[in-house]
């Protein structure tokens, strides 16, 4: 097992030295307060159940017990941490205070996700974690598993980045198997075919209830704006798979209760690109102030973390793994991956269905890989005629004002 | 009725006075830190040379990055919107890109038969390749806008510069100088490459007849180097940096 922990580790020696160094960076830590942003998006709900939901951003209900494991990218399969009786909690955030810190770490020209990830690390908000998992999706990530050895014990979940899965479902399946033995030993669990269901289960009914939802937002945009739906999905990077239902379900619940005549005079985008994570809200903040609404998304934080279900063909151990390699890993739309065939044709065929007014490309500055692909999209979305907006941003908010005059001119071309 | 655009921009706030179509009186101010006072001058000299009194206009419409700090606008737009409906109107209504270089922004504009913006593409937050980047580049080459147009038309080699961060591209000339290159080659190799970077985001878009306003578009130098990357005849419209202001002005209701 001593294999496992090694692959994202770093020698002790040389792990206390870092380790010392972070501490000196934040004495007192780093907590960040988002009072403030939770009252204002609860206040622009237009439902009276969005008040709980604003409020459990705040609080620790819903949460599980147990040993917890913090992971990164939606990339980590939560039903193998859960079988285990471990209580895994996604860590990707955005958040500006914890990125300017990260800057003293990382280069001020790195990731923003990754330099708030690393932020937080050296400001010890993760040391009350029992273990990090972090996939090598991206190079980013692959040096953060030794970046964050000092701060928690590490797993490196190294998998294959081409999305071919023909080719690569054995290496994902044996790389999800092996995170799974690796788990069951260090959790002293038992967990096999019959824990593995179960917790399948658990993730697919949050699945079936995130997709009525999502395709009510598209026929009735505006009642659980994208505020609440970014929210909704932010908070299930953490609460239990019942907790998550119970508070959609009274969002949805209520929301279809009052759609009927329901106006919208404003406009309906869908929103790809870099993740959106709460409170990292700015663009959202922008499309509401021009009455547009992001209906619909290809984003990791949003469509990309719940909408798949787990689909198990053979009820075996392996054959369960081998549905959850395919769930998590083929229908990736990260751009580390090899997936912008998938991409394009979620673009494209979800403009059409819902009869979207355009496609917003949201491009978080220093992530290169969303980038790359901008030219590739832009061109195929203006042959297909389908309006298209790329804005390049960061977590900063200076820029808004650009912004804004990029998003309110796209709106002005659509008329 | 007359109808005044106000443009306010990054660097120069432009007014244009509107009476059936044609300027009847057109101002520029620097924008400076106050904003809503550039845009009071801006229309009461565009008024005078107009010979009109402001009560007589029909409305005010504000465009450019200053655009909602101004309180004088019965209406707002965007400076994409009214740089495209200004073009079309300019060009004697043909489609085709717009490039629009100012103080701090370069767009490639594109529109179609009816005038209407079809799509757009801007630089992004940085200055390099805008109208302010030519600008601290004369005063690195201790000349003004105009001089520096000219050292570059008498270059024989134009020199290529690597930097593409202005800070960076400062020190890149101070020491090309030192190492005894020419102004004139420095001059016309900054020139190309502000016209790189425009062209590549030209070839974004399908072949067709290519505008060219803003303050940028007074360059003679620029428009060379453009013609020459982007490899087809740029068409600057008259007078190149009312062109958006014009537009606002003209534009009708509910763009």
């Amino acid at each position: 097992m001593k294999k496992h922990q090694d692959q994202g580790g770093l020698k002790p020696e040389y792990a206390s030295i870092l380790d010392g160094f972070y501490r000196g960076l934040a004495p007192s830590g780093l907590s960040p307060d988002y009072r403030a942003e939770t009252e204002v998006y609860r206040r622009r709900s237009r439902l009276a159940s969005a008040g709980r939901l604003y409020e459990s951003l705040m609080s620790a209900s819903g949460v599980a017990a147990g040993p917890r494991v913090g992971y990164f990218c939606n990339l980590v399969p939560e039903e193998l941490i859960r079988a285990c009786g471990a209580v895994p909690v996604r860590l990707c955030e955005l958040d500006h205070a914890c990125a300017r810190l990260g800057e003293e770490v990382l280069p001020g020209d790195a990731c923003p996700m990754i330099k708030s990830i690393c932020g937080s690390a050296a400001a010890g908000r993760y040391r009350d974690l029992d273990l990090l998992v972090i996939p090598a999706a991206c190079d980013g990530k692959a040096k953060l598993s030794e970046l964050l050895a000092p701060v928690r014990p590490v797993y490196l979940l190294d998998l294959p980045r081409s999305s071919e899965y023909l080719r690569n479902a054995d290496a994902w399946t044996g790389r999800y198997q092996d995170f799974f033995d690796f788990l069951k030993e260090r959790f002293r669990s038992r967990a096999g075919r019959s824990e593995l269901t179960a917790e399948c289960r658990r993730a697919n009914l949050r699945t079936q209830l995130f997709r009525r939802l999502y395709h009510f937002r598209a026929g009735h945009p505006g009642l659980i704006n994208h505020f609440d739906y970014f929210t909704l999905v932010s908070l299930s990077f953490r609460l239990e798979p019942e907790a998550w239902l119970d508070l959609a379900g009274e969002i949805l619940a209520e929301a279809v209760g009052r759609a009927e005549g329901l106006k919208f005079d404003g406009r309906r985008i869908l929103l790809a690109g870099s993740p959106i994570i709460f409170p990292a809200y700015k663009v959202l903040d922008i499309l509401y102030e021009f009455n547009c609404e992001a209906v619909a998304d290809s984003l990791c934080s949003g469509y990309g973390h719940l909408y798949d279900p787990v689909e198990i063909d053979e009820e075996t151990e392996t054959g369960i793994i081998r549905a959850l390699a395919l769930k998590y890993l083929a229908a990736s739309l990260c751009p580390c991956f090899m997936g912008l065939n998938k991409l394009l044709d979620l673009l494209v065929d979800t403009t059409a269905e819902y009869r979207l007014d355009g496609v917003i490309y949201h491009d978080l500055r220093l992530c290169q890989v969303f980038d790359m692909q901008t030219v590739a999209i832009r061109q195929v979305l203006k042959e297909k005629r389908i309006p298209f907006l790329s804005i390049k941003t960061d977590l900063g908010r200076e820029d808004t004002g650009q912004l804004k005059t990029r998003i309110e001119a796209f709106l002005e071309m659509l008329g | 009725m007359a109808i005044a655009g106000l443009d306010i921009g990054s660097v120069a706030t432009k007014c244009v006075v509107v009476d059936d179509g044609r300027i009847i009186g057109a101002a520029l101010v620097r924008t400076g830190t106050d904003t809503e006072k550039a845009a009071t001058r801006a229309l009461a000299d565009a008024l005078q040379q107009a010979r009109l009194e402001r009560a007589v206009l029909e409305k005010i419409v504000s465009t450019g990055y200053g655009r909602r700090q101004c309180g004088l606008a019965d209406r707002v737009i965007t400076e994409i919107s009214a740089a495209g409906a200004g073009a079309f109107r300019m060009n004697g209504r043909r489609p085709g890109l717009v490039v629009d270089i100012g103080g701090q922004d370069t767009k490639v504009i594109e529109i179609n038969g009816e005038g209407s913006v079809s799509d757009f593409l801007m630089n992004d937050k940085c200055a390099a390749g805008t109208g302010r980047f030519l600008e601290l580049m004369a005063q690195v080459l201790e000349t003004d806008m105009e001089g520096f147009s000219q050292l570059a038309r008498s270059a024989e080699a134009p020199r290529r510069l690597n930097a593409t961060c202005s800070v960076f591209a400062e020190s890149e000339v101070v020491s090309l100088i030192a190492h005894g290159e020419s102004k004139t080659n420095i001059a016309a190799g900054l020139f190309e490459a502000v016209a790189s970077r425009v062209a590549a985001m030209l070839r974004q878009f399908q072949e067709q007849p290519v505008f060219f306003c803003g303050g940028g578009a007074r360059s003679p130098a620029l428009r060379l180097a453009l013609e020459r990357l982007a490899g087809r005849p740029v068409q600057v419209l008259d007078p190149p940096q009312f062109v958006v202001a014009f537009g606002a002005a003209m534009l009708p209701d509910g763009v």
